[in-house]
């Protein structure tokens, strides 16, 4: 008596689990199959190519530092703590520190480099944030912000490798020497950052960096900006030609920030 | 002991005398102390009524409406995007949508589902090209009708005539940017927009 219990339990036990894992197994084959059916995502993605010799001049950086925050209403934090930047210029030792070796000239690494959100593949900002106020844009790319969104909690820019992002701590509009009246401001308590102009993107143009770049002399081809998903655009076709790097590969982020040496 | 029964109302324990004083009245019911009588009993919970149905009754009898404070029409003729019914019914809505279209979906343009007239989704530069500074219609309607805690738009949305901008900047900015279109377009749903980001051609 014992014994058939212990074998029909068994079976009982065999059969159950057979009968179980079938619709798994029909489930993965399925999912499979979807993904392979799927077609090749042709999102595209803007990216920018700077050129580390043409930055070398002063009057051109400043141009597209000043050109970006006047067309952002960017304030000038008095408090060096508090300061809000887009893009702004810092030296190639602390941009490209994996970049620097023992025998790396002073020149080298003092040289100054115009630096801005790298609007990255993976970016680890919007992975952080609690409310989606921050989102890699499937249609371009854009690592965007929503201000309507933002708490303030600043994950974002705790997780941002490259330090992209400011935090407003006061309210920015009496630091704002000249208000553009057709772009907002922002409050206090949001976080900030560059997003490749998407205002200026949407009705056909580029953004203020690019456009103050080339207009100042000696600055055309400074900053080039276009589509990296196409292989014929201007940026994928410097990307081919030049000998470029890019801030922290090895950290996975996928920048679309690209420095010519 | 015994096995008397025990009178509830005058057993006070054991060595405890009642002092020859019952609870009882002269005919042998309960008596209760601090009983009041039925009619003193109404006339309270009659004042307590109308006390507490006071917002009711008063707002019947003599309420009427807080007075709607005059709001500032946008002048000449002009008509909004959508009319003003929809609008006044369902503008948070719009206002949504506009701004989820512009910030999360890259778009650009609204065009009017009655008209199929063609405008910049924009705040400022739609909105305020005719309603002019908000005080005067935005923030009236809403303090009026008690709206929210604060209409907080403004702190970081401009409005030129309230930062006291010259008519020049002003005019810049504010030149109302409706533009007539094909109707076929126009109908239909509600958001909708001609644009998406252009391909860069360097």
């Amino acid at each position: 008596m014992s014994e058939c219990r212990r074998t029909f339990l068994k079976r009982a036990g065999c059969a159950a689990l057979g009968a179980g894992s079938l619709p798994l197994l029909a489930a993965a084959g399925r999912s499979m199959a979807e993904i392979a059916s799927q077609p090749a995502p042709a999102a595209k993605q803007w990216g920018l190519v700077v050129d580390l010799k043409k930055c070398r001049s002063a009057s051109l950086r400043q141009a597209c530092i000043e050109a970006c925050h006047a067309a952002h209403n960017v304030p000038s934090m008095p408090e060096p703590r508090q300061k809000i930047e887009w893009i702004w210029s810092e030296p190639f030792g602390a941009v490209f520190g994996d970049q620097i070796h023992a025998r790396t000239p002073d020149q080298r690494k003092t040289e100054p480099v115009l630096v801005l959100c790298n609007h990255c593949s993976q970016p680890a900002c919007t992975k952080v944030c609690p409310t989606g106020a921050t989102w890699k844009r499937a249609a371009d790319g854009i690592v965007m912000m929503d201000m309507h969104r933002c708490i303030g909690c600043r994950y974002c820019m705790a997780a941002c490798p490259y330090g992209a992002r400011s935090f407003n701590w006061q309210d920015p509009r009496p630091y704002i020497a000249n208000i553009r009246p057709d772009y907002p401001t922002r409050t206090k308590g949001v976080v900030e950052k560059c997003d490749f102009c998407a205002e200026r993107l949407r009705t056909g143009g580029v953004p203020a960096c690019v456009e103050a770049a080339a207009s100042v002399a000696g600055g055309a081809g400074a900053l080039t900006f276009g589509d990296l998903a196409d292989p014929q655009s201007a940026v994928s076709q410097l990307l081919r030609q030049q000998d470029t790097i890019c801030r922290r590969p090895s950290l996975g982020t996928g920048p679309s920030v690209f420095y010519i040496l | 002991m015994t096995d008397r029964p025990i009178d509830l109302c005058t057993a006070n324990g054991p060595g405890r005398p009642t002092g020859g004083r019952e609870n009882r009245a002269s005919d042998g019911r309960p008596r209760f102390i601090g009983y009041a009588g039925p009619s003193k009993i109404y006339l309270g919970l009659a004042a307590g009524l109308l006390g507490l149905g006071f917002p009711l009754w008063y707002a019947l009898a003599l309420g009427r409406p807080a007075e709607m404070p005059p709001l500032e029409m946008p002048a000449g003729d002009v008509r909004c995007v959508e009319d003003a019914a929809y609008m006044r019914a369902h503008h948070p809505r719009l206002l949504r949508q506009w701004r989820d279209a512009v910030v999360r979906d890259g778009l650009d343009s609204y065009v009017s589902a009655c008209d199929g007239r063609k405008c910049p989704m924009s705040l400022t530069r739609t909105c305020l090209a005719c309603h002019g500074e908000h005080r005067g219609f935005c923030d009236r309607c809403h303090d009026y009708a008690r709206v929210g805690p604060k209409l907080d738009c403004w702190d970081c949305h401009l409005d030129p005539v309230a930062k006291g901008l010259s008519q020049n900047r002003r005019s810049q900015v504010l030149r109302p940017r409706m533009t007539e279109l094909p109707t076929d377009s126009g109908t239909g749903s509600r958001i909708q927009t001609t644009l998406s980001i252009a391909p860069h051609q360097p």
